[in-house]
């Protein structure tokens, strides 16, 4: 894991950091997530970085046990690639690994979830197709 | 897209020719020809079929305006419930059809199919040509009649610098706000109130938002959405307006809502372009109205993802042009009280305030 490098599992999701803190969006499961300063500089700098690199630029920027700040950081990670925000990648990173501004001591990054949006995913694989091919549902009366 | 129409494969330029063609038999008895300015720009409808025209274009009455300069956008509509002229069949499998009504397909056009209302919107590379086939416009629901060419207009947005966003939006001569929230926050009540009490309105579902540095709303519809209850018993006097939804089990479907068709109303309110002055999430407060400023985080968080999750092939870059904006207007979470006039008064507030900020 430590070695492991990720990224955004772009296009599938999409990730904005703003005011310091991230929103993510999963197109395919209608989730959307935010999480906080610490783990908008996790999320925003897993860009074919490893879980090392990423741990060791948020262990310079906070104070804590250096140990355990790695292992909350690879928590991290590990959630986002649970909810398939995150894939391994072997492409490396181009750009040097930006320094965390923020700092202070450190907290465990939280990823906030919502699901209330799924409905509106607009998905019905099961349908017949008329003559032509084209879908129908059963209130079209021709289904 | 980057590919040009002399590259595509064989099976995508035909589709395309054959929906142009099935467009010109269905318009072989006569086309309407209605024209509008769109966030500015003109654009052209050509919708084969009476009862379509009737269905789609009172949505957009209030942007109906003469384009001499000719069309930066043509839509051919046809439906075959009128004109029982058929498509073409679809080039692509039967397991193409996705979320948010995309078709996955490889051709150099975008193409989205809405199975709840059986309509094809087609917009060809260049964003500047489109074809839309209705299976039925008798049978379209209200809910379209309210929101057409959502599709089509979400991928265009970018085309001419803007970005569909799903909210309501309400003014005064000094600009704009946006009401970004999901269902049963308040926004269409509040969008309504503010019509009511006589502000600007450009829409209560979706409007386009052109960012950089002085952010603007363009209205895309003259229309409301309201659950029926709401209505009855916030804006009784309004009840007069709203079509019944057609809908079987009131209660039971988001989109068993009733339609406005706000435009012969209130035409003198309805605003085709407002200056953004900031992004307003409302949610039910009883002791309402308050207003307290909202993080970036959290206005984003209001409002792009129920406006990403209903755009097909919305993306990455959608994400990108609302930060964009979220970033350069302030936000504000708006609690919305029981005392109506109030939740306005508290708005116009907003609006003064930031006009002169």
């Amino acid at each position: 894991m430590p070695d492991a490098r990720y990224r955004i599992n772009t296009p599938t999701v999409a990730s904005k950091v703003i005011g310091g803190d991230a929103v993510l969006i999963h197109f395919t499961s209608g989730h959307y997530y935010s999480t906080d300063q610490t783990g908008a500089a996790i999320v925003e700098r897993l860009d074919g970085r490893t879980v090392a690199e990423v741990a060791g630029a948020i262990g310079t920027a906070y104070t804590g046990d250096g140990e355990a700040i790695a292992e909350a950081v690879a928590a991290f990670v590990r959630r986002l690639e649970a909810e398939g925000l995150v894939v391994e990648t072997a492409d490396t990173a181009a750009a040097p690994l930006p320094a965390v501004e923020v700092g202070g001591a450190f907290v465990a990054p939280e990823l906030h979830k919502y699901a209330d949006l799924q409905d509106l995913l607009v998905l019905d694989p099961i349908h017949d197709t008329d003559e032509a091919g084209w879908p129908v549902t059963p209130a079209d009366g021709n289904g | 897209m980057a590919e040009s129409a002399a590259t595509l494969p064989d099976t995508g330029i035909a589709f395309l020719h054959d929906l142009r063609a099935a467009f010109d038999r269905a318009a072989a008895d006569g086309v309407v020809e209605r024209t509008y300015r769109i966030a500015g720009r003109p654009v052209r409808l050509r919708i084969a079929g009476d009862v379509l025209d009737a269905r789609i274009t009172p949505a957009l009455a209030h942007l109906a305006a003469p384009i001499p300069e000719g069309a930066a956008l043509t839509v051919r509509m046809w439906d075959s419930g009128a004109t029982g002229v058929r498509p073409p069949a679809p080039p692509w499998p039967a397991d193409a059809y996705r979320e948010r009504c995309e078709i996955r397909h490889d051709y150099d056009f975008r193409a989205a199919f809405n199975m709840m209302s059986g309509v094809l919107s087609v917009l060809e590379a260049g964003d500047t040509e489109a074809t839309v086939w209705v299976r039925d416009a008798a049978a379209l629901p209200l809910w379209e009649t309210a929101a057409p060419l959502r599709a089509l207009l979400g991928w265009w947005a970018p085309a001419v610098g803007g970005q569909l966003a799903h909210g309501a939006a309400v003014g005064t001569k000094q600009g704009g706000v946006i009401l970004a929230a999901i269902g049963g926050s308040g926004k269409s009540t509040t969008a309504l109130s503010c019509l009511d009490a006589g502000l600007l309105y450009a829409g209560d579902d979706y409007v386009m938002i052109e960012g950089g540095a002085s952010p603007t709303i363009h209205s895309l519809y003259a229309s409301a959405k309201l659950v029926p209850a709401n209505l009855e018993a916030r804006l009784p006097h309004l009840a007069a307006l709203a079509q019944a939804s057609g809908v079987e089990a009131p209660g039971d479907n988001p989109f068993d809502k009733v339609v406005m068709l706000l435009q012969d109303h209130f035409p003198e309110q309805m605003a085709a372009q407002l200056p953004l002055r900031a992004v307003v999430v409302p949610h039910i407060d009883p002791d309402g109205p308050s207003l307290a400023p909202l993080s970036a985080r959290d206005v984003l968080r209001a409002l792009a993802p129920t406006t990403v999750f209903q755009l097909p092939g919305a993306g990455g870059d959608s994400l990108d042009l609302l930060s964009g904006i979220v970033e350069t207007v302030p936000g504000y979470a708006l609690g919305v009280g029981p005392d109506l006039d109030a939740n306005v008064a508290a708005i116009r507030a907003l609006i003064d305030r930031e006009a002169h900020a």
